[in-house]
C-alpha cells in the first residue's frame, strides 16, 4: 500500500483484540480511509476473521471503507442548525452533488457528511468544508462555496456526477 | 480440582448445581421452562432477545438468565408478575420491527388458509412456511403480548430481500439480530463469512458491505439457516412432500441403494479413505465397478451445482474402493448358518448383491447363469475401457469366496424344477436382456447387429469384422460404447443416427463427450426408415425429425419431417434402441403390460409363492446400482419370509455420523470456487484404437481436492433447534394448504 507501511505498523501493536481499534485508527489517519488490503493483514495479525474487522468498522461512524475525496464537506444537523434549515442545506448538497451522507463523488473530488454540532451554535446553519467553518449559510452561498472549489480544481461543473 | 457446589433457589425450588451454571439451565435442571429466543443451547450465550430475564433476591432490574451464573445462596424468580409483564413489552418492541408480526397476531391465525389474507398483509411481509415451526411465533404464543398497548405497527427497514445467492434466501427485514447464524458461522464451525455489519435500524447479519456470500468464504453448509428463528434466512429449495432431510441432503437419498455419500465424502476429506470405503461397503458389495460405472444420481442432485460443478462422487468412490484397505471386513458380520436353499437365476448385479446379503445371513445360495462367466451386463454389457475384466473379477470372486455355489452354462426355464430341487426360494435376477428391434425393412441383413450382441460378442472375445464405416442407432449407454468399441475395432468413421437432438440422450454426458473426443460422430435427429443391403455394404434410408411436445417420458416428441429422406452407407450398422426381457413360460409369474415380472414393490415377491424378482427384469433396462438396491431389498425380503429381521444393514466403521463429530468446519478461502478436479485420462489419439482403462482414477492428493469441495449439507441438523424438528408435520400440512 502506498499510504503506508502495513507490516511494520502492524508489528508495533500486540496481538491481543484490544489492539484493533488502535490499529484501525492508525490505519485510517495515514490512509484516509482503511483500506481492504490492510484489513486482511489486521485479521491475520490478531487472529480473528476479516468478517470481524468489518464489524467493528462499520459498527463506528469514524471509519471509512472507501477513500475520501480531495475536500470533505460536513453539514451540521445538530439542533441549532437544525431549527435555521440545516436539513434544507443538506439535501441541496446531496442533490447537487449526487451523494449521500457519507459517500464521496465519482471524480473524488468531495466527501458528503453529516455532523451533530461544530461547537458554533450562534452561526447556524454551520456548513465546513475541509477544516474551514462557513456560518449563517443558504442554499446559494452553499452552491457558491462549492463552485470556489471546483473552480480551484480546475473541475468546473464536473463536481456533479 | 473438585467442583464447587452452589444452592440455589429458583421460584422455591433448592437445586445444587455446579459452579459456573447459568441461571437459564440451572432452572430447566429444576424443570422450571424460561422462554428463551436467541439462546441456543450448541452457541454461547447472547443475552440479545432479553425474554429470558428473571429477578434475583438482592439484585437491581432484570437479569437475561442464559448469561447470568449462579452464585451460592442466590434466590431467583422466573414468573413474577414483573417479569411476565417486562417479557411482553420487549416482545412487543421486537415486533415493532419485524413484517410477520401482523400475521404472527393474527386473529385468523390458527385456520389462516395462507391463501387469501382477511387484513390484506402484503405477501412479503407474510408468514412463510415455518409457520409451526416458527420459533418467534410459538415465542409469542408462549408469552403474550402486554395488555392495554396496541398491536405493535411495523416499521420498514427497507431491505431488498436477497434472491440471487446460490441456495439460500435472505430477508434481512426478517432479521431479529439474535446473533445466532453469525455465532454458528464463527464460533462453531470456524468458517467466518458473516457478522453483524453496520448497526442501529441499518444493521444486518451478513458477509462485509458489498460483499456476496460466495466471496465471503461461505461454506455453504447452511447451518445459518438452520439456527435461524425467525425466517430471515430460509432454503431455496422446495419441500412439497419430502422429508426435510432428504430435501436438504439430497445426494443420499438419491442414492437407490442409500450409501451415504456426505459421511464417506467427508471422510475423504479428512484422509480417512478406509473408513470411507467401509462406508460404501454398508450398502454395496461393487465399489470397484460402481466406481467406474455407476450412472451416480447422487451427483446429478448434488447442491454444490448451485455454485459450480458438482462433486465428483463416482470418481471419489472409485479412489477409496481401489486403493484403501479392506479394514471393514473385520466388522463384517456372518449370522449362523440356516436350513433353508434360496436359487437365484442370473449373475448380474441384482442376483450377485442379493446372493452375498443372503449369504451372510446364513442362507445356502445357489447363483446359475446362462453364461461362461458371472457378471451379468457387467461382465458382457460393457466395454473394457470402461471396466477392466479384472476389477469386476475381483469383487465377483470375493462375493463367491463366501461359500456361494455358482452354476455357469446353466440356463434355468422353469421354476418348479428349482423347486422339485430343494430350493425353499428363488429370486429371478435375469436382466433384460433381448435387444429391441426397429421393425423395419432390411434389418435382417447379416451386416446389422444389434448392440447388446455386438458387445457380448466382443466380451467373449471373438472376432468382429464391423468394415471402416459404422452407423450406430440409438442414443443409450449401450449405443455410446458401441460406437467407441466400432472405433478401437479398427472402423475409421462411427456415426451415431439419434432421432432426438444431442440434449435428450440418455447416456451420461461423460460418455458422450468421451466418445466425441474420440472422434464418433453424432446425426441428430434423424431416424431409419428402410435399410436396402447388397453384399458387402449397407445403404440406409433415413428420415429427418423435428421435436415437438413432450411425450411421456418427458422428452420432447420427435416427429418425421416429410419428404426429408436421405441416405448414408455404412459397412456395419449397430442397433441399440432398448432392451426388453425375455422369460421362459415355466415361470409362470405374472408379468406388466411391458413384459416385466410384475412384483410387490415393498418386497419384490412375485405372484408366486417363495418367487420373487429384481433389477432390470423387473425395472427394465436401468442401472447397476438400482440393481444393486433390487438385490439388498430381495435379500431382505427373503430373510423376513423365513422369519428372520431383514435386517442387513451394517455399520462397518464408527467413523463419519455427524452426531460424534465437533461442530468445527474452519475457514477456506474462496470456497465457492473451488473447481471439480478432472480425473487424469488417456489421450484420444492414443485409447481409441485399444481397450486400455480411459480414465485413470484419482491421486489421494486428488481425491482430498475433490473431497475438500462437499457442501456438507447434512452437517447443519448438528444444530437442529427443538422446534425446527417439528418442521416436517408444518411442512406437510402446510403445502396440503397451500
Amino acid at each position: 500500500m502506498e499510504c503506508i507501511d502495513i507490516d511494520a505498523l502492524i508489528e508495533k501493536h500486540g496481538r491481543e483484540r484490544s489492539s484493533l481499534i488502535p490499529l484501525l485508527q492508525e490505519i485510517q489517519s495515514a490512509c484516509g480511509y482503511v483500506p481492504s488490503e490492510s484489513i486482511r493483514k489486521v485479521a491475520k495479525w490478531l487472529g480473528i476473521f476479516e468478517v470481524e474487522v468489518y464489524e467493528v468498522l462499520t459498527f463506528y461512524a469514524q471509519f471509512r471503507l472507501v477513500p475520501r475525496g480531495k475536500h470533505t464537506v460536513k453539514i451540521c444537523l445538530g439542533t441549532a442548525c437544525h431549527m435555521m434549515g440545516g436539513q434544507d442545506i443538506f439535501n441541496y448538497v446531496s442533490q447537487r452533488l449526487g451523494v449521500k451522507a457519507g459517500e464521496t463523488t465519482k471524480d473524488g473530488m468531495f466527501t458528503l457528511e453529516r455532523v451533530a454540532c461544530l461547537g458554533c451554535c450562534g452561526m447556524a446553519p454551520v456548513v465546513a468544508i475541509d477544516d474551514q467553518v462557513h456560518g449563517r449559510q443558504t442554499i446559494s452561498s452553499v452552491e457558491r462555496l462549492l463552485r470556489e472549489h471546483m473552480a480551484k480544481e480546475g473541475k468546473g461543473e464536473q463536481g456533479q456526477t | 480440582m473438585s467442583i464447587r457446589w452452589l444452592n440455589v433457589t429458583i421460584d422455591g425450588v433448592q437445586i445444587k448445581v455446579p459452579d459456573g451454571t447459568t441461571v437459564l439451565l440451572a432452572a430447566r435442571q429444576a424443570g422450571i421452562r424460561i422462554p428463551t429466543l436467541c439462546y441456543h443451547p450448541r452457541l454461547s450465550p447472547t443475552g440479545a432477545c432479553r425474554l429470558c430475564i428473571v429477578e434475583v433476591e438482592g439484585m437491581k432490574g432484570f437479569h437475561t438468565s442464559c448469561t447470568l451464573p449462579c452464585s451460592d445462596g442466590m434466590v431467583v424468580h422466573t414468573n413474577t408478575a414483573n417479569v411476565r409483564s417486562m417479557r411482553q413489552h420487549v416482545l412487543w418492541l421486537l415486533l415493532s420491527d419485524y413484517p410477520c408480526s401482523e400475521c404472527l397476531l393474527c386473529d385468523e391465525r390458527s385456520k389462516c388458509d395462507f391463501k387469501s389474507c382477511k387484513h390484506d398483509v402484503p405477501v412479503e411481509w407474510r408468514c412463510c412456511y415455518k409457520w409451526e415451526a416458527c420459533e418467534l411465533r410459538s415465542i409469542v404464543e408462549e408469552v403474550g403480548l402486554p395488555e392495554g398497548l396496541p398491536k405493535p405497527e411495523y416499521i420498514h427497514r427497507g431491505f431488498e430481500p436477497i434472491e440471487d445467492e446460490p441456495l439460500i434466501l435472505i430477508d434481512r427485514n426478517k432479521c431479529i439480530l439474535c446473533e445466532r447464524c453469525i455465532k454458528a458461522c464463527q464460533e462453531a464451525r470456524g468458517i467466518g463469512a458473516i457478522g453483524f455489519i453496520f448497526r442501529g435500524h441499518s444493521s444486518f447479519a451478513g458477509p462485509p458491505p458489498n460483499t456476496r456470500l460466495e466471496d465471503s468464504g461461505c461454506r455453504f453448509c447452511c447451518t445459518c439457516v438452520e439456527v435461524c428463528p425467525s425466517g430471515a434466512l430460509l432454503d431455496k429449495v422446495s419441500f412439497d412432500d419430502k422429508p426435510r432431510e432428504k430435501a436438504l441432503v439430497p445426494c443420499k437419498y438419491a442414492c437407490p441403494a442409500g450409501i451415504d455419500v456426505p459421511r464417506y465424502v467427508r471422510l475423504i476429506a479428512e484422509g480417512k479413505f478406509e473408513d470411507a470405503l467401509a462406508v460404501n461397503r454398508e450398502k454395496v458389495p461393487f465399489p470397484r465397478v460402481l466406481g467406474r460405472v455407476c450412472m451416480h444420481p447422487c451427483e446429478d442432485a448434488c447442491r454444490r451445482q448451485e455454485l459450480n460443478e458438482p462433486i465428483a462422487i463416482r470418481l471419489l468412490k472409485r479412489f477409496v474402493a481401489d486403493n484403501a484397505k479392506p479394514t471393514w471386513k473385520e466388522r463384517s458380520t456372518f449370522k449362523p448358518p440356516k436350513e433353508k436353499r434360496i436359487a437365484i437365476i442370473g449373475a448380474g448385479p441384482a442376483g450377485l448383491t442379493a446372493a452375498y446379503y443372503l449369504r451372510k445371513l446364513g442362507y445356502s445360495v445357489t447363483v446359475f447363469d446362462e453364461n461362461d462367466e458371472p457378471g451379468g451386463m457387467m461382465r458382457y454389457g460393457i466395454p473394457h475401457y470402461r471396466l477392466p475384466k479384472d476389477v469386476l473379477a475381483d469383487e465377483v470372486n470375493e462375493i463367491l469366496s463366501l461359500g456361494i455355489e455358482l452354476r455357469t452354462q446353466t440356463s434355468v426355464e422353469n421354476i418348479d424344477w428349482l423347486f422339485s430341487q430343494g430350493f425353499d426360494a428363488v429370486l429371478i435376477a435375469i436382466g433384460a436382456q433381448r435387444a429391441i428391434k426397429l421393425g423395419i425393412d432390411g434389418e435382417e441383413h447379416r451386416r446389422v447387429i444389434d448392440g447388446l450382441t455386438f458387445l457380448k460378442l466382443l466380451n467373449m472375445g471373438k472376432e468382429i469384422a464391423i468394415g471402416r464405416s459404422v452407423g450406430v442407432v440409438g442414443g443409450g449407454n449401450v449405443a455410446i460404447d458401441a460406437s467407441r468399441v466400432a472405433l478401437r475395432l479398427g472402423a475409421d468413421n462411427v456415426t451415431i443416427l439419434y432421432r432426438r437432438t444431442r440434449n435428450e440422450m440418455p447416456a451420461l454426458d461423460e460418455e458422450v463427450e468421451a466418445a466425441l473426443e474420440e472422434g464418433v460422430s453424432i446425426e441428430q435427429l434423424v431416424a431409419p426408415k428402410r435399410i436396402i443391403g447388397d453384399d458387402d455394404s449397407i445403404t440406409v434410408e433415413l428420415i429427418r425429425m423435428r421435436l415437438g411436445a413432450p411425450d411421456e417420458s418427458g422428452r420432447p416428441r420427435p416427429i418425421p419431417i416429410e419428404g426429408s429422406e436421405f441416405k448414408l452407407r455404412f459397412d456395419t450398422l449397430i442397433v441399440a434402441i432398448g432392451q426388453a426381457p425375455r422369460i421362459p413360460d415355466g415361470f409362470g409369474v405374472e408379468l406388466t403390460r411391458r413384459g416385466l415380472i410384475a412384483v410387490n414393490g415393498e418386497t419384490l415377491q412375485t405372484s408366486r409363492d417363495r418367487v420373487f424378482a429384481g433389477g432390470d427384469i423387473v425395472l427394465g433396462p436401468s442401472s447397476v446400482i438400482e440393481a444393486i438396491a433390487h438385490g439388498r431389498l430381495a435379500a431382505s425380503s427373503i430373510d423376513k419370509l423365513f422369519g428372520g429381521d431383514g435386517d442387513i444393514d451394517e455399520e462397518l466403521t464408527e467413523e463419519g455420523f455427524i452426531g460424534k463429530r465437533s461442530l468445527w468446519m474452519g475457514r477456506i478461502d474462496e470456497f465457492a470456487y473451488l473447481g471439480r478436479v478432472k480425473p487424469r485420462k488417456l489421450e484420444p489419439s492414443v485409447r481409441r484404437r485399444n481397450f486400455d482403462e480411459v480414465e485413470l482414477g484419482f491421486t489421494a492428493e486428488e481425491a482430498v481436492a475433490e473431497a475438500i469441495r462437499c457442501l456438507q449439507c447434512d452437517m447443519r441438523f448438528q444444530m437442529t433447534p427443538t422446534p425446527i424438528m417439528k418442521l416436517e408435520a408444518a411442512l406437510r400440512s402446510s403445502s396440503s394448504k397451500r
